[in-house]
């Protein structure tokens, strides 16, 4: 599963085992990590189901509706990772784009011209954060920690220090972006349609393979005609958009646009990006991988709650998973 | 790249003059904005006529016991800047090596200095594994104290969970008299005893910085590595001291804090923004991202620019967030301006 979407990886280790396959992929350790935690939580569920109840409807459904959440996030921030650049503002945008958008609809702008402004926004910030990360020189992790204060600051002033609003979107909409198919809520199927869709701009477009280049080796990627500030500040614009995506989701699926801010959102999905074999130095990784580390944080955590153990220990997990994940990745660079 | 010996040179070239030595001084900016920002806040005074409060008795007390603390730790961020690498966990540290030091003392009924020694040790746990991970992992920094972070918050909430409710709750530190006089006791007029502590933190960091071989390789690990390691500086272990001197300050901050409202809230490690006002400060101070350069003077006066201005926005009454949009504005420019100077000294 974890090669059969990677023809050019396919073909490099045709001549050897898939053991040997699944140890080189990027996405390996992690494929191997939330299969041995999913098989867990099943048999757990199966053999407590009184105590662990794994395996319920309700419980399902919150693990299925919270995995885009976080995914969709870091999809976009992986994206911009393997371009070799960092965005901590996603965060930020995840709040601040969505609302903007309600507070405009709330207001009386049309419903469509309302999602039009949550993503001129997103774009708005890409462009900044790209613009000063490229032409200013300064490194991207300090840009984004920037502009993520300054967009959040920017949000109240705006809306009048309102808290939250309450919605009620077009008919329809609520229904396709929050209801069930198949018994699968349709969060999960969206986060299924849109990894699909940064996978072909990764691996079958000729925009992936800029990113690839110039997060692996800009000046490589310089002499080779690559135009590296354009491809960068697509990166950043696509971090922006699928975060505003991300944040779409999430009110219609509570009805209520918030500004409070959501705390370290950013943090994990630079996380489950490292996780899921995203190089922290770019030009390495795959969507398989970052939709794993969404997975596995999110049974991480549902297994923390279900086992009724405290809260810390997602903290303290999440803490060492980062610094093991960047390890393991290095490790299996040096073995190339 | 200018190398560190290329800069000493030319300092000592321009030591023409009083006045060209005081141009060429890395501070010079900074001291600048500070006292440009606080003659505006007297002229504000002037004008609102006492509407104002800024530069009252009590509103300078409250600033004197806040800046030392956001200093301290900035000066550690500094440190650990110049030498080319970040600490953003410092929030953590400071909060946990408090809550150990509290629970020490109360809890297990040790005596205070047991206390001081295990809360320390604690610290220097801490800026050593940071230092492990960056340099012997090889992971960067900015990642691997993120890490910590994490890991710290779960630290400081496991530590100060209350077994009746099941939820973090904060903690007393009950500090013997003494004890709290010398940290933070009442120095007369607005001043309180954190200024002296500042005072001899700034003096530590001086020494290490600018009169001793450590400092030397500091501003060369974090300037030059490759010309660091050819000249025979151990890159890794002068990184891991300022890891662990940056731990040891953020914790002493903690302390600080701790022994001046004397209770410890398990909060602070996740809402402060402690790391980001430290970072803030030592570049508004003119310290360099990319390592290399900066000044102990410069951190403080950067912590004390940042903490007026949060000062100012909450005696205007703007809502929180807007003093950390300011923070990362702040941030940002004075990195673009670091930049230019830099490079209008390279060429």
């Amino acid at each position: 599963m974890s090669t059969s979407n990677e023809p050019d990886v396919a073909r490099r280790y045709a001549a050897k085992s898939w053991a040997t396959r699944l140890r080189n992929h990027p996405a390996g350790p992690v494929f191997v990590v939330t299969s041995v935690l999913l098989a867990g939580c099943i048999l757990a569920g199966l053999l407590f189901g009184g105590d662990f109840n794994f395996l319920s409807s309700p419980n399902t459904s919150l693990v299925l509706r919270a995995i885009p959440n976080f995914g969709l996030i870091a999809l976009g921030v992986g994206l911009l990772m393997i371009a070799g650049e960092f965005d901590l503002s996603v965060g930020s945008v995840y709040v601040v784009a969505p609302f903007a958008m309600i507070f405009a609809y709330v207001v009386g702008v049309p419903w469509l011209l309302a999602i039009a402004l949550a993503f001129a926004i997103a774009i708005l910030v890409g462009l900044m954060n790209g613009v000063i990360t490229l032409h200013f020189g300064v490194p991207s992790f300090i840009t984004t920690l920037g502009t993520m204060f300054i967009v959040r600051a920017a949000a109240p002033f705006i809306v009048g220090y309102k808290r939250s609003l309450v919605f009620k979107a077009p008919p329809g909409w609520k229904e396709v972006m929050t209801g069930k198919t198949f018994e699968v809520p349709n969060q999960f199927w969206f986060f299924l349609l849109f990894s699909l869709l940064a996978y072909l701009l990764l691996s079958r477009h000729k925009i992936g393979n800029h990113f690839i280049a110039v997060g692996g080796d800009a000046r490589a990627a310089r002499f080779a005609g690559i135009n590296v500030i354009r491809t960068k500040l697509l990166a950043f614009v696509t971090c922006s958009v699928f975060a505003t995506i991300a944040g779409i989701f999430q009110i219609m699926r509570s009805g209520k646009a918030e500004t409070n801010p959501q705390l370290f959102i950013e943090l994990y999905a630079v996380a489950i990006c490292v996780i899921g074999g995203v190089s922290l130095f770019g030009g390495r990784g795959t969507i398989i991988g970052i939709m794993l580390g969404a997975a596995m944080l999110q049974l991480v955590q549902d297994a923390i709650i279900l086992a009724r153990l405290p809260g810390f220990y997602l903290d303290m997990f999440v803490g060492m998973m980062i610094v093991v994940g960047v390890v393991l990745n290095q490790a299996i660079k040096k073995r190339y | 790249m200018e190398t560190n010996a290329d800069r000493a040179g030319r300092r000592y070239r321009d030591q023409s003059g009083l006045w060209a030595r005081f141009k060429a001084y890395e501070a010079v900016s900074i001291l600048a904005v500070t006292i440009g920002f606080l003659a505006a806040l007297a002229i504000w005074t002037m004008i609102t006529g006492g509407e104002f409060k800024f530069f009252t008795y009590g509103n300078l007390s409250v600033l004197s016991q806040q800046v030392p603390i956001t200093a301290i730790a900035a000066i550690g961020v500094g440190l650990l800047m110049i030498a080319g690498e970040f600490d953003i966990s410092i929030a953590g540290t400071f909060t946990l090596v408090a809550f150990v030091i509290a629970l020490t003392v109360g809890e297990l009924a040790f005596p205070l200095a047991v206390a001081l020694a295990i809360g320390f040790s604690v610290a220097i746990l801490i800026g050593l594994i940071n230092g492990f991970i960056t340099c012997w992992l090889g992971i960067p920094s900015f990642i691997a104290t993120i890490g910590m972070m994490f890991f710290l918050r779960g630290a400081v909430r496991f530590v100060s969970v209350n077994p009746e409710t099941d939820l973090p709750d904060s903690i007393l530190f009950a500090s013997p008299m003494a004890f709290k006089a010398v940290m933070t006791g009442h120095a007369g007029g607005p001043f309180y005893a954190q200024l002296f502590w500042l005072g001899l933190v700034a003096f530590a960091g001086y020494l290490i910085l600018n009169r001793h071989r450590l400092g030397n390789h500091i501003f060369t690990a974090g300037g030059n590595r490759n010309a660091a390691i050819s000249i025979g500086v151990n890159v890794k272990r002068t990184k891991l001291i300022a890891f662990v001197i940056c731990a040891v300050t953020a914790g002493f901050a903690g302390l600080l804090q701790a022994t001046r409202i004397t209770e410890i809230e398990p909060s602070y490690a996740t809402i402060s923004g402690l790391e980001l006002k430290a970072i803030a400060a030592a570049v508004v101070g003119g310290v360099s991202l990319y390592g290399g350069r900066g000044t102990i003077l410069g951190m403080i006066l950067g912590a004390a620019l940042i903490d007026c201005v949060d000062n100012v926005l909450v005696l205007i009454n703007a809502p929180e967030t807007v003093f950390k949009g300011i923070l990362g504005a702040v941030i940002i420019l004075a990195v673009v301006l670091n930049n230019l100077v830099s490079r209008r000294e390279v060429s």
